[in-house]
């Protein structure tokens, strides 16, 4: 196995579970159409004063994905994870020998919180000794991931990256890593996130919900964002690899960099892009299109608007949370996976229904058709700081 | 004499578990060892014992615990805690 930096990484089977659908198919039909959204209130042990508009997966049926066995008292993080790696890798499972099946790395930015705060909430309401021990084992944040090891006798490797916002694009970057140290010579990785009445309750509070219930990335009139939820899972393994199994490549995760940005003044989201470029071996220039971070909130946009102007004056800018809403460690995979999506199509979706940006950014809001860019810049950017940029080579 | 509601409860629960972890429902008796006739396991059988003594309102000490092995010994264990209450 080689362990060079230089080895190449590449992606070469990918699956996702969000409101744009199931299936690649289902994902290449909604990035072409108009965003959907519905409402959520009702989470068991507590109930928001009011529907919330969201990006929610209101027709998710774990059971017709996974079957009955073992769901009971499994928590919904871990149903949509186990569906997600279900749909794409299960035949990929079941003909790997179980000592050389993929580890698993999973980001997620809220984790397991709907777990621990209903298991509190029992525990506070119905004491302590009246909990279900059976909803214990959800409480612990690598439950997800643990559990599909235990479904796909994975024995390689389990783990759950926890840095909020970039979570799951930090797990794509642990991946690499510990194939590129000699850990393995693939693995699964993504991004994860559930809407959860606990986060949903601290974003009303903060004010960083839309008030005007829309998801208008760089948007003039945007307000804040839209919560969303889903799941991201890419297949990573050397080129090496993959040629001596005969997979086709999809793409290639060329390049990678975090920053931190302690001012917010778009330092770090400029050293993020540039150093994802420069890990890349390409110049801002030979970026096809960048897949922006933006979510509606109005300072955030306008630090990323301006940082992308910057380096990528006249690249065309997608916004794929339009049509996915924020959601937080599972956004920047849904974007990478819907710019692989875009690349396997020969087009950048836009994000459907228009409004005004004010100019400014390249924000592509009409799809545009027959364009082959060879490299696309997706970027994950937290409201604190933390910025993180990969650099996605198309190998189609 | 032991509460039907209880027993009921019991095999309600256990059903539910059963089904979860495709178990033959032919293998649910009264009489059913719970992990070697039945196959349930060490947290299958804590979620039962924690179910019932919420939903009867008796708190069974861990003492008691390895003698839980059938439905008809747990209906008698809740039963004899329920009467410790009166």
């Amino acid at each position: 196995m080689r362990t060079s930096v230089e080895q190449k990484l590449v992606i070469t089977a990918m699956s996702s579970v969000s409101s744009l659908g199931k299936t690649e198919a289902d994902m290449a039909a909604s990035l072409s159409a108009v965003p959907k959204t519905g409402m959520v209130q009702d989470f068991g042990f507590h109930r928001l004063a009011t529907p919330q508009p969201c990006f929610c997966l209101s027709d998710f049926d774990p059971e017709a994905i996974l079957g009955k066995k073992g769901l009971r008292t499994k928590d919904r993080a871990t149903k949509l994870l186990l569906a997600t790696v279900e749909t794409g890798f299960k035949d990929l499972f079941e003909t790997t020998a179980e000592d050389a099946r993929p580890g698993i790395c999973i980001g997620s930015a809220f984790g397991s919180v709907q777990s621990i705060g209903d298991f509190l909430s029992d525990a506070i309401v119905n004491g302590a000794h009246n909990v279900n021990p059976m909803a214990f084992p959800n409480t612990v944040i690598n439950a997800p991931t643990s559990n599909a090891n235990i479904r796909y006798s994975s024995r390689m490797s389990s783990s759950t990256v926890a840095t909020g916002f970039n979570a799951g694009i930090d797990a794509l970057i642990y991946a690499c890593t510990y194939i590129r140290a000699g850990h393995a010579d693939s693995m699964i990785a993504g991004g994860l996130e559930e809407i959860s009445y606990y986060w949903l309750a601290g974003c009303a509070k903060s004010g960083v919900l839309s008030a005007s219930g829309t998801m208008m990335p760089f948007g003039v009139d945007r307000d804040g964002f839209l919560p969303g939820e889903g799941c991201a899972v890419f297949y990573i393994e050397t080129e090496e690899h993959a040629a001596g199994r005969n997979a086709a490549i999809i793409a290639e995760i060329a390049g990678m960099c975090t920053c931190f940005d302690p001012k917010l003044d778009g330092c770090g989201a400029c050293q993020a892009m540039t150093g994802a470029c420069s890990s890349a071996g390409v110049e801002p220039a030979a970026i096809g299109f960048v897949s922006a971070s933006a979510n509606g909130s109005p300072t955030g946009d306008a630090v990323e608007a301006q940082a992308i102007a910057r380096l990528f004056p006249n690249t065309p800018v997608a916004a794929y949370k339009a049509k996915t809403g924020e959601c937080y460690g599972a956004s920047a995979t849904l974007s990478l996976a819907c710019a692989i999506s875009d690349m396997a199509n020969s087009r950048i979706s836009g994000t459907g229904a228009p409004y005004s940006t004010g100019g400014i950014c390249n924000l592509v809001q009409e799809t545009r058709h027959h364009v082959r860019p060879k490299f696309a810049l997706i970027n994950s950017f937290s409201c604190d700081g933390y910025c993180a940029s990969l650099v996605l080579k198309n190998r189609k | 004499m032991t509460n039907p509601d209880i027993k009921a409860a019991i095999h309600t629960l256990i059903k539910e578990i059963a089904e979860d972890m495709e178990i033959d429902e032919a293998k649910i008796t009264d009489e059913a060892h719970f992990i070697t006739d039945m196959g349930l396991d060490s947290m299958a059988l804590l979620e039962v014992l924690a179910t019932m003594e919420k939903k009867f309102g008796v708190t069974i000490p861990e003492t008691e615990f390895p003698n839980i092995v059938t439905i008809n010994k747990c209906a008698e264990t809740v039963q004899k805690y329920l009467d410790q209450k009166k």
